[in-house]
């Protein structure tokens, strides 16, 4: 009965994949997207697809990749690694994609690598930013920089331009991108002669934060740094007020993106972090995005939605060049220089890192809410 | 020093008093018809989605934070009561008497099936509390020179008015006494002419109500979100087993013990991230030791 009910999924499978490439247009560029758009990194997800549908309906209605156009197959990975993998598995063996777009965490992401590497097919990860991601493989790319890149440029302007020289760092158990991040800033504030006083942890899906709260406080730190994501970063910050923290907190890309900054409370108020894009941006590519977006999504981008609509670019740079080969799509891609993108001029490092500035922005008051600023640039 | 345990203790008691009013609802059920329902933590989930369906739908400012509190508390009562009444008429009673390993699987099923449902509303984004009623809830009540959040001193009052209400239902009612004379006996109580389909339901109900309301008390502390019933609900359940399960005093000590131990394994220096652990090595400690728990019986096998 089993073997039957196999062979039966198989047999449709086999039939649907079938149909599916006869019956569309040979001609498109079909491009996978695997993305949290359930769950509760969600609000991630959609940013990360508005940007990525923005810059394919840009392509496709200015006549494709030269004369082609871009096909998206989008699969739900509810911001699990498991469900990652098999999304991956899907879009690569059923769909047969030139190239993936996607996952957008750290943890994700290092289970994804595992099946882009076996099935070979370009991987072009727009958000997750813990080193390991691109290490030994040809065939994973990164938008955004490397924890130990921001990690390092957030140690820096707390240390030299705020002054600050005792820090805590309060990590999720969980994450791969919270200990990476947390290790690379604990690393260079140290460098820089500031003394981490205390370092504590959580679960996701813990509510009560009191008592690392209460630990951080005796410690007699300045700032937090909390590398994390919704929804416990947001709970951290108003925990940070109810348990009377004096300094600031800061965190890392992570946090901006509105389902930190507007369920945080007003504790967020001038906290910073490190971010691949600002809305201040006097470029008219970025312009034009700003107004897109507003127009769809009725808010102000964030990075995720900047890097969503920059990984299209890339890719479809790539094809343009190379064709629809998933092996020399990855060739062409590690050899990308200064692509115009929202988030700066891409080039492609060694590893498949894009090399980037990051931006250090300060979270504050805009009407009844609350909004992230541009404050300085931190070049590599 | 002394400050610091009593802070840690306190810490504990009010996940204790969270974990008991949730381990009731597990106690309730096993005592009656040995069933260990694994979706009750859904129960506790739903009616903190239900509460706060209720804020998002009022409009903003219409009553007063401080009635509307209570007021969502009850509604979360409410709703935690109703699918848990929905899920036994649904799910439980048309495969009672087909072995407890049916029911277990069930119970299982229908918790998945509530996640799901629930990750349909906001796509599983989570919710909180904004405005006045969060402004209170986060209030912080300065003990020393430590900031309490407000809520908290909620939990231990919400927690013992409903438990006593329990006690009274299960011990002075003529439904209370159905209730037991059902758990010793389910057989010879229907022969006596107790309706025992309509008292597994009620107990059902009493058991959702209390997982309702604790679903709420998190909820104003933290976020609503579809899978928040998860961990309290295995907590809650390792707490019935540890207090004895079907023992309605044993769950209340469990659950308020399972909370101070996971507090006093961080006093003594474990990160608080990991704090969980302490709950599963209890529970193995107290299975190895005392496998019928802090106040259960031990069941005798008849051959």
């Amino acid at each position: 009965m089993r073997n039957l009910a196999v062979g039966l999924a198989a047999a449709l499978g086999v039939a649907f994949s079938c149909a599916g490439c006869k019956s569309k247009d040979a001609n498109e560029v079909k491009v996978g997207v695997s993305l949290p758009l359930s769950g509760a990194l969600v609000s991630y997800g959609k940013d990360v697809m508005a940007g990525v549908r923005l810059r394919v309906d840009q392509i496709n209605a200015s006549g494709g990749i030269k004369g082609r156009k871009i096909a998206l197959t989008v699969e739900d990975n509810r911001g699990d690694p498991t469900d990652t993998r098999s999304s991956i598995k899907k879009l690569t063996e059923v769909d047969g994609v030139v190239a993936i777009i996607g996952p957008i965490t750290s943890t994700s992401a290092l289970a994804a690598k595992m099946d882009a590497d076996r099935a070979g097919v370009p991987l072009i990860t727009p958000t997750a930013t813990n080193d390991k991601v691109t290490e030994n493989t040809r065939w994973v790319f990164r938008v955004i920089f490397t924890d130990s890149f921001q990690g390092g440029k957030v140690a820096t302007y707390v240390c030299q331009t705020m002054g600050l020289k005792k820090a805590a760092t309060l990590i999720d158990n969980n994450s791969d991108y919270s200990k990476g991040l947390a290790a690379s800033f604990a690393k260079e504030f140290a460098a820089l002669g500031g003394a981490v006083t205390a370092s504590e942890s959580y679960q996701q899906k813990d509510t009560d934060f009191g008592t690392q709260m209460d630990k951080i406080i005796k410690s007699g730190a300045e700032i937090i740094f909390v590398p994390g994501y919704p929804p416990e970063v947001p709970q951290i910050i108003k925990q940070a007020k109810v348990s009377g923290f004096k300094g600031l907190l800061c965190g890392g890309d992570g946090w901006d993106n509105a389902a930190v900054i507007d369920n945080a409370g007003d504790k967020i108020v001038d906290c910073v972090f490190s971010a691949p894009f600002y809305v201040e941006d006097n470029r008219p590519i970025v312009k034009e995005f700003v107004q897109a977006i507003q127009a769809s999504s009725k808010k102000l981008p964030g990075s995720f939605e900047a890097l969503g609509y920059d990984s299209v670019s890339l890719v479809a740079e790539a094809v343009g060049k190379a064709g629809t080969d998933r092996s020399a799509v990855a060739k062409a891609l590690h050899e990308l220089k200064d692509v115009e993108g929202v988030t700066g001029k891409i080039t492609m490092g060694p590893k498949g890192d894009a090399v980037r500035p990051a931006f250090i922005k300060k979270v504050v008051r805009k009407g009844d809410g609350f909004a992230a600023k541009y404050v300085t640039t931190m070049n590599p | 020093v002394v400050d610091d345990f009593l802070y840690y203790l306190m810490a504990g008691v009010c996940l204790g008093a969270i974990y008991s009013l949730v381990a009731l609802g597990y106690t309730l059920v096993y005592g009656i018809i040995k069933l260990i329902n694994f979706a009750h933590g859904e129960f506790f989930m739903v009616g903190a989605y239900a509460g706060f369906a209720v804020y998002s739908l009022a409009p903003a400012g219409a009553i007063s934070p401080w009635l509307a509190i209570p007021m969502i508390l009850l509604v979360s009562g409410a709703a935690g009561a109703g699918i848990a009444w929905v899920a036994e008429r649904v799910a439980y009673r048309p495969i009672r008497g087909s072995g407890r390993l049916a029911a277990l699987l069930t119970a299982i099923g229908v918790s998945f099936c509530l996640q799901n449902l629930a990750a349909f509303v906001n796509h599983g984004n989570a919710l909180s509390y904004h405005g006045a009623i969060d402004t209170i809830a986060q209030h912080s009540i300065y003990v020393g020179t430590r900031g309490i959040r407000s809520i908290q001193f909620l939990y231990i009052p919400a927690s013992l008015l409903l438990t006593l209400g329990l006690w009274y239902i299960v011990y002075r009612t003529r439904l209370g006494k159905a209730m037991r004379a059902t758990s010793q006996d389910l057989d010879a109580a229907r022969l006596m002419g107790i309706n025992t389909d309509a008292v597994i339901s009620r107990t059902f109900v009493l058991g959702g109500f209390l997982a309702g309301v604790a679903g709420t008390l998190v909820a104003l502390q933290s976020v609503v979100e579809p899978m928040m019933g998860f961990m309290p609900g295995l907590n809650a359940f390792i707490a019935a087993v540890v207090g004895g399960i079907g023992s309605i005093p044993g769950a209340t000590i469990g659950g308020y013990a399972l909370g101070i131990v996971q507090y006093l394994v961080v006093y003594a220096g474990v990160p608080t991230g990991y704090k969980d652990i302490a709950s599963f090595a209890l529970l193995i400690l107290v299975l190895v030791i005392r496998p019928e728990g802090i106040l259960g019986t031990r069941e005798t096998q008849k051959v």
